[in-house]
């Protein structure tokens, strides 16, 4: 019943890089699904294959094995070109720095509603500048002019600014890469907040990747922690919340892995996933 | 040579750092570092906390203003000539950086960069003293790895390599600028324990509160190139006096404590003197005094309405 219910939903994702002469799999047989008004938390190391996954999650690149469903469909199946995705604006992305991902020649209003204006009806320039105003009004930037460029906003109301954009053409998911990494603690904890509502008050869903295991843990629904190209590990928000902050990774050595000697992923870490059901599919999927 | 305690490694003294484009970004500091001591300096981007660890170095650009003093063991560094400085980098003083690969010569083995720790101040690495060095940080096979190109290794190894290098003379004080801020979480710690046992001394500079907690005695909270809170790591945090040292904290990312807060606004520019407080503006108990009288730090605050500490 999750399964049906779940707006995002993939199963045993493989991507592979080919560096020099050799293949690596940076995604290796990934599950996972996403609710509506759900947050999913993807953290590890870097290189651990959580960005990857973020591109897979949101058709931005094409699995080797496996499926992506959005809404129950395989956006992939079919395909000739591009993601069949259920309709335009479907999945939105948010950006780790901010300042560069606005286009900086642009006064807010226009890149906040870009969006909009892509395949659909023209807009005039003052319906476009009332939007503008009343999406920035929702994330606490009311006190902002509208035709301000990114340059006079500080990190934090620039990456809200950018979550805006990404809010205007109503998605259904949402998916930031390292949201908060760019930003000081005390404009980051602004950021959280807003991308808690955007979850809580409409009903989307997020795929947040952070290597802050905190700043996950606080936002969060759900967590889970890969390393080399696998899931290793799947936390409930309640055990979150419990979690001990001087003991980062539960069960996991501080041990530093050269690329070289990469290892099997601790095989154990699997284990936290529900024991198999009829439909095994479905049980990894909803945790 | 038992040394009384208050024998400072590091003494700064009403320091003030004014760069060529007018930007004050460090006001009448001052600090003190006990042997065996581990101080981290906090605050948001643009508090002043990398300048006060540039001024340390001797790595402020020409055309900076610098008053004060600052003390390394008994060797004055404002004011003092390059080869002076030179003599302590090394030697007395280790520098830690945020980026391990960004430190390292990218054509140039790992273990080039840990025998730099001798070469740098003139002398011959010993036969496998290298080795040896990188092991006693925790690295197997050292003698293999050493011979890779920092590429080659991830990001908390090449951090302890760095520390290797850094701490090779068992400098009295290591100035370390946001050293695991470039490597995972999980990595963060492990890096903390070694760099802690690799040197005496440890001036932290972090933005971490969860990580500074775990690893430093004592904590100084600078705001707008000021300190407004200093005092013993665990007082801080828990019992913070000064209201922006409570926002940093209510902002940090805490399990089990619910969404963090956010502290509106922005510090003044670092161009401006604001008469008073520089925090009023964001601060929630402004009130008397605040706007003309700028607050000094007493008994570990410097605040005009400092919180009341709740329970024992």
């Amino acid at each position: 019943m999750t399964d049906r219910a779940a707006l995002l939903a993939c199963e045993g994702l493989t991507c592979g890089y080919v560096v020099g002469h050799e293949e690596v799999l940076a995604v290796d047989d990934v599950s996972l699904a996403v609710h509506p008004g759900e947050i999913l938390g993807i953290t590890g190391p870097s290189g651990c294959g959580k960005s990857t996954t973020l591109r897979l999650i949101s058709g931005r690149e094409r699995p080797d094995e496996g499926r992506v469903r959005m809404d129950g469909v395989d956006i992939w199946e079919g395909a000739r070109r591009g993601p069949r995705l259920p309709r335009p604006g479907f999945v939105m992305p948010v950006f780790q720095d901010p300042v560069a991902s606005l286009n900086r020649r642009w006064p807010i209003w226009r890149s906040i509603t870009e969006p909009l204006t892509v395949g659909r009806r023209r807009m005039s320039t003052e319906e476009r500048r009332r939007i503008a105003r009343e999406q920035m009004a929702r994330v606490g930037l009311g006190h902002l002019d509208e035709r301000a460029l990114p340059s006079r906003l500080s990190g934090g109301q620039a990456q809200r600014v950018a979550i805006v954009r990404a809010l205007v053409a109503e998605p259904s998911l949402v998916v930031a890469d390292e949201p908060t990494a760019a930003l000081d603690v005390t404009t980051a904890a602004g950021v959280t907040r807003v991308l808690r509502e955007a979850a809580d008050s409409l009903g989307i869903a997020l795929v947040v990747v952070s290597h802050d295991r905190n700043f996950l843990a606080v936002l969060a629904d759900r967590l889970v922690r890969m390393d080399h190209g696998r899931v290793v590990e799947r936390t409930s928000r309640e055990d979150l919340q419990r979690h001990d902050p001087s003991r980062p990774y539960p069960g996991h050595q501080t041990v530093d892995i050269t690329p070289a000697d990469a290892g099997d992923p601790d095989p154990g870490g699997r284990s936290t996933d529900a024991p198999a059901r009829p439909n095994p599919s479905n049980e990894e999927l909803s945790l | 040579m038992d040394t009384p305690s208050h024998d400072a490694v590091l003494r700064i003294a009403d320091l003030s750092v004014r760069y060529g484009n007018g930007a004050r970004a460090v006001r009448s500091v001052s600090l003190e570092l006990s042997p065996g001591e581990c101080l981290a300096l906090v605050g948001e981007s643009g508090c002043g906390k990398t300048t006060v660890a540039h001024a340390i170095l001797g790595l402020l650009p020409r055309r900076t203003t610098v008053a004060g003093s600052i003390r390394v063991g008994d060797v004055e560094v404002v004011g003092a000539a390059r080869r002076t400085i030179r003599r302590l980098r090394g030697h007395t003083i280790g520098y830690v950086g945020q980026d391990p690969y960004a430190a390292c010569d990218p054509l140039r083995s790992v273990r080039h960069h840990v025998e730099e720790g001798w070469t740098a101040v003139r002398t011959t690495p010993p036969n496998g003293a290298a080795i040896e060095r990188l092991e006693a940080l925790g690295i197997d096979q050292a003698r293999h790895r050493a011979q890779a190109r920092p590429s080659q290794w991830s990001g908390g190894m090449l951090q302890r390599a760095t520390i290797a290098a850094a701490t090779v003379h068992r400098p009295a004080l290591t100035v370390a600028d946001e050293p695991t801020s470039a490597l995972d979480a999980d990595r963060s710690d492990g890096v903390l324990e070694i760099l802690r046992e690799a040197t005496d001394a440890l001036l932290l500079v972090s933005h971490d509160l969860s990580l500074v907690g775990r690893h430093a005695d004592r904590i100084a909270v600078m705001y707008h190139g000021r300190i407004v809170e200093e005092g013993p790591s665990s007082e801080v945090l828990s019992r913070a006096r000064h209201p922006y040292t409570r926002a940093l904290v209510a902002a940090s990312p805490r399990p089990g404590h619910g969404l963090p807060e956010e502290l509106e606004g922005a510090p003044p520019s670092l161009l401006t003197t604001v008469p008073g407080c520089s925090f009023r503006a964001r601060c929630h108990c402004a009130g008397e005094g605040c706007a003309d009288q700028l607050p000094v730090l007493r008994d570990g605050v410097a605040c005009h309405h400092p919180l009341e500490v709740v329970g024992p």
